[in-house]
């Protein structure tokens, strides 16, 4: 018994020893060669194992932390991000839930209980007479429930690894900061994300305005907010010069909040000037209903 | 009868002391170890207690492991007994064909079953000690109907070994396993708009090909869904009694056939 | 009751007749050479005696039992050409396995193996594994498993292949004691020479047919002739003019 044993462990020692330096030496490769090493897009280890690849390991990494989040089954039409704006529990919560459209209304996050958007499907496969679709609709799960938010750490692996494999998927920063703020209640690891992931996306308005949000509503740092949210609003118009996809709503948003930090200091000509731009937008309804209460002398 | 059980034994016991003789089972043990270890002390963004991706990734080892393991053994049977002419000085006992069939399709079964239920308590004690998760009855249910899951495999790989080279067996079962894993719940949806060929076979593949899909409760016990009812498990059960008793039926046949 | 019967016997493989037509009966307590050239119908007449193969027409029975019946297979102790074992279990695992599949209780084997490892020059062996062994030690190997539950009628494939010298006596000091014993033995073999000294008759096959029938009694007083002429001559004739 012994000998095996012995001879396994060695087996492993010898394998996990060649893969170790296999490793040590991709990393010392590109110092010992400098210059002369083929070019590769991205200079980490993943980008240079999976490729482009990458930006599809992340998204599905988000959907695994969905499915995390709806104890195991995914669902078309329900995500976890619907119920990202949902979670103010502060002074600006009515505005918010104005500016913030899309909220997803008939659920309750912290209920473990069934929110069955397929209790009708469920019931058409059980009535269903072949043997093999009887078995499936038993042994695996059809309907979905919310994942309760004491136990939000469960979706954490699954974010910091779809930011890990790609750190321009901005959802997976914006989720994982959610979750920890308002889930988990520890807004400065939620806003320590953000600033990681601004830095890995220096170009990201939404980054921005999160973690404005945080500095906003958790700490009632009104400077620092206000920055967060000015870089957004200069992001955003850089994003859109530079023919990237520029969200209107997005932009909507941050005009929201900065026109509601002229208001708090009773800037009246920022404000006007915000709530112009607001209108140029040409999206009207929620945010924009904010804006011109706002806006109201 | 006694004569029979001893046989039974006897043929039991060499494939046991070949898988567990072979190492690779210890190797599988100390590498699942040496993986999950580093991933329960993972503590991402400083947010420490998550533990259902844990669940997540042992379970698929466990199920990943446990297959090849099944198939492996189940595929090594009766090839090399016959490449290396052991199976002469077998038949010359006093044992029938179908005693020896039966014999050696027991013994992979319980050599896989054994090495699976290694793997499943292990994890059950790495669970309870870090987590706090002492075998909740899903878990245990899990692992019986993994122990179906088994049945069903090992007789399809046996049957396979009779048909083709144990190399073409390994990748055959593999990819019809691993293929009624990812589709056999939605064979006839996937197939519900093409041509009547197509349509054919996949109606084909949903009768005769195990439905392996139908013994995986690991979403139940990685998202506590609690176990399934008492008269499901036991549908399941028969069925993967009934199926591995066709594929051992379908192997008697090709065994008795055979010249050797 | 014969031990063995063989009634015209045929085998064929597609277009190749292994067997043709052969019938021979061994008597118990005798022991009977079965010689040939290569691919001569040897082991193909020895598969249908163990019951591995049908033959395509005529009949073989073992005392008296068809030996395709597991339990007629009882009385026999097979010996294989290859000495092929499990690699991975020792002498004593391998005799156990044998001896659970001929329905022997713990006991009976332990006790049957502790005679047999020491008779068969393996009490050395202790608890090497089989993948350790040279081609001789898994031949004495294979004569223990034949032996191992005492059967009536042995049956050898080459059993004399790998063994040195002095194996090859003890062999045949062996094989002469269960002859003592009232065992019957029937083996195929090259060796002529050793065919000589211990069967009391042999029975030569030339491409499926039995050619030469006979008591190695008779080779002696025949002329001179011996066991090795009559092969050769046997083989360069054609067999209308071979030896009834």
């Amino acid at each position: 018994m012994l000998i095996p044993m012995r001879a396994s462990i060695q087996s492993v020692a010898a394998t996990l020893t060649l893969a170790a330096a296999a490793l040590a030496l991709g990393q010392a490769l590109p110092f010992v060669f400098g210059g002369r090493m083929p070019r590769v897009v991205g200079s980490s280890l993943l980008d240079q194992l999976l490729g482009d690849a990458r930006l599809a390991v992340s998204e599905s990494l988000i959907l695994k932390a969905d499915e995390y989040y709806h104890g195991g089954v995914r669902v078309d039409g329900c995500t976890h991000a619907d119920h990202d704006h949902e979670h103010d529990h502060d002074h600006e919560h009515e505005q918010e839930q104005e500016a913030d459209s899309g909220a997803h209304a008939d659920s309750d996050p912290d209920s473990e209980g069934g929110h069955d958007h397929e209790a009708g499907a469920s019931h058409a496969e059980r009535r269903r007479h072949h043997p093999w679709r009887w078995i499936n609709a038993h042994i695996h799960i059809s309907e979905h429930r919310h994942l309760a938010s004491n136990r939000s750490q469960e979706l954490m692996p699954w974010y910091w690894a779809a930011a890990r494999v790609d750190p321009g998927n901005l959802d997976a920063w914006l989720l994982a900061a959610d979750a920890i703020n308002h889930d988990l209640g520890n807004p400065a690891e939620a806003l320590r994300i953000l600033q990681v992931g601004i830095r890995h996306n220096p170009g990201s308005a939404e980054l921005e305005l999160d973690a404005a949000r945080i500095q906003l509503n958790s700490f009632r740092d009104i400077p620092a907010a206000r920055a967060s949210l000015e870089r957004a609003h200069t992001k955003w118009k850089q994003a859109r010069e530079t023919g990237k996809d520029a969200d209107g709503h997005l932009k909507m948003r941050i005009l929201f909040y900065l026109c509601h930090l002229a208001k708090q200091r009773d800037d009246t000509a920022v404000l006007i000037r915000y709530a112009d731009e607001a209108r140029d937008l040409g999206i009207t309804g929620g945010a924009y209903d904010a804006i011109l209460k706002l806006a109201e002398p | 009868m006694n004569a029979c059980l001893r046989q039974l034994a006897a043929l039991c016991g060499l494939s046991l002391r070949e898988l567990f003789r072979r190492k690779d089972v210890w190797v599988v043990l100390a590498l699942g170890l040496l993986i999950l270890a580093p991933l329960a002390e993972l503590k991402p963004y400083g947010i420490g207690g998550a533990s259902r991706h844990l669940h997540e990734i042992a379970l698929l080892l466990i199920w990943v492991a446990s297959a090849f393991i099944a198939i492996g053994v189940a595929g090594r049977q009766f090839p090399p007994e016959f490449e290396h002419r052991t199976i002469h000085p077998m038949l010359a006992k006093p044992a029938s064909r179908t005693t020896l069939l039966v014999g050696k399709y027991l013994g992979a079964w319980s050599a896989s079953a054994l090495a699976t239920g290694s793997f499943y308590l292990l994890y059950g004690l790495f669970a309870g000690v870090k987590m706090d998760l002492w075998f909740p009855p899903v878990f245990i249910q899990a692992f019986v109907l993994h122990v179906g899951f088994l049945t069903v495999v090992t007789a399809f790989s046996m049957l396979g070994s009779f048909c083709v080279t144990p190399a073409a067996n390994l990748t055959v079962s593999g990819i019809v396993v691993g293929g009624m894993f990812a589709f056999g719940e939605h064979l006839e949806e996937m197939t519900a708009g093409h041509p009547a060929p197509i349509r054919a076979l996949a109606w084909l593949a949903d009768a005769i090909a195990p439905h392996v899909e139908f013994f995986d409760l690991r979403r139940r016990v990685i998202h506590e869904w609690g176990p399934v009812g008492a008269d499901v498990a036991a549908a399941v059960m028969l069925y993967a009694v009934v199926y591995a008793v066709a594929c051992l039926a379908i192997t008697g046949w090709l065994f008795r056939r055979r010249t050797c | 009751m014969d031990a063995i019967v063989l009634d015209h016997v045929a085998r064929r493989f597609g277009a190749v007749h292994a067997v043709s037509d052969v019938s021979l009966s061994v008597r118990p307590g005798e022991i009977m050479g079965f010689l040939g050239t290569n691919g001569a119908g040897k082991t193909t007449t020895i598969k249908m005696l163990l019951g591995f193969l049908a033959p395509d027409t005529g009949r073989v029975r073992v005392f008296g039992a068809d030996p395709a019946d597991p339990r007629a297979r009882a009385r026999i102790g097979y010996m294989p050409e290859t000495a092929c074992y499990y690699p991975y279990l020792n002498i004593r695992e391998l005799l156990n396995f044998y001896g659970e599949l001929c329905g022997m209780t713990a006991a009976a084997i332990r006790a049957r193996a502790d005679r047999l490892i020491p008779q068969v020059g393996l009490a050395g062996a202790g608890g090497r594994l089989l993948r350790h062994y040279s081609k001789g030690m898994l031949q004495r190997a294979g004569i223990a498993q034949a032996l191992l539950h005492d059967p009536d009628l042995l049956i050898l494939d080459e059993p004399l292949t790998g063994l040195d010298p002095l194996a090859r006596i003890q062999f045949r000091d062996l094989i002469r004691s269960l002859h003592d014993q009232g065992k019957t033995v029937f083996f195929s073999s090259h060796e002529l020479s050793e065919a000589e000294l211990i069967c009391d008759r042999v029975a030569i096959l030339k491409e499926g047919r039995l050619v030469w029938l006979g008591a190695c009694g008779e080779i002696a007083g025949d002329g001179g002739r011996n066991l090795e002429r009559i092969f050769l001559n046997l083989l360069t004739r054609t067999e209308s003019e071979a030896h009834p």
